[in-house]
């Protein structure tokens, strides 16, 4: 089966890079969503079902801190799985970020693979659980 | 920090990133900033130390770059493009030399923007800068630290 993703970052050129990695790196993509910011996702999910988020974390309007937050929150919108994509390297940024509910973090610059292995990771854990 | 230290820094973390996602890399370590029209970008960090970091390129460059990045033919990248790219990769350059800097150290990295004005990072005080030569082109990459506040008695 195809998984639904949502890609959320403000820069346009990189949610057309991420998703032309994941196009070609053989992940198993269907419909891509894309969103400039936590808000705009939050909008797209009131009204669209996705399978996994990929998300950013500077972004105006609404960061992707609070947008995790705002997700785990959300009785309707917790389970679907988060990954952060973020230039931020720092281990304390990754465990605070997991602590608010992500489930996997690629650090940028990433290698396609990267990218690839930790959204089946994540997707696997998350459909062995159901 | 001696220069060396971070000219070693500034290096690997352009390496890093232009390999890793622009599809480049850096040919010459010493080089000449291109003359031309060129594209320059830049962000403010903030942290211990806070500043701002920039990204200076010839406009073919930074063209050539945003094609790779985007998978688009050069005739078919706009400006726009090529300026929201050499933002991204500012972006990432940042990450990557504050991250070597001082690893573990908490940054908040403000939006990158692209500088119509070509602004001079010599003229900043605490500024240092290398540029490196690509496989076509240059890239400049400088970074300038701000003062901490002096203690008021
Ligand atoms: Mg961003």
């Amino acid at each position: 089966m195809a998984f639904t993703v949502l890609i959320v970052d403000d820069s346009p050129a990189m949610r057309s890079f991420v998703k032309r990695v994941l196009e070609l790196s053989g992940f198993d993509m269907g419909v891509c969503h894309e969103a400039g910011n936590g808000q705009e996702a939050l909008d797209l999910l009131s009204k669209e079902w996705v399978d996994v988020v990929l998300t950013d974390i500077n972004m105006p309007v609404m960061n992707g801190q609070e947008f995790v937050q705002n997700l785990a929150a959300d009785e309707s919108l917790h389970a679907i799985p988060v990954i952060v994509v973020s230039t931020d390297r720092t281990e304390d940024r990754v465990r605070q970020m997991i602590a608010l509910g992500a489930k996997g973090y690629v650090k940028k610059p990433f290698q396609p693979e990267e990218l690839r292995e930790e959204l089946e990771k994540v997707l696997g854990v998350a459909y062995a659980g159901n | 920090m001696q220069g060396t230290d971070l000219q070693r820094i500034f290096l690997e973390s352009a390496s890093e990133v232009l390999e890793t996602m622009f599809f480049t890399g850096v040919a010459e370590e010493n080089s000449e900033e291109a003359s031309g029209t060129l594209l320059c970008a830049e962000l403010s960090f903030r942290g211990r130390p806070s500043g701002r970091f920039g990204v200076r390129t010839p406009l073919a460059t930074g063209r050539m770059i945003a094609a790779s990045f985007l998978g688009l033919d050069e005739s078919e990248v706009s400006d726009a493009q090529a300026g929201e790219v050499t933002c991204e990769l500012t972006n990432m350059f940042c990450g990557s030399v504050l991250s070597r800097i001082e690893a573990g150290a908490r940054f908040e990295l403000m939006h990158p923007e692209v500088d119509p004005a070509n602004t001079d990072w010599r003229q900043y005080p605490d500024s240092i800068g290398y540029t490196f030569g690509l496989e076509e082109g240059t890239m400049t990459l400088w970074m300038a630290l701000e003062k901490a506040p002096a203690l008021v008695a």
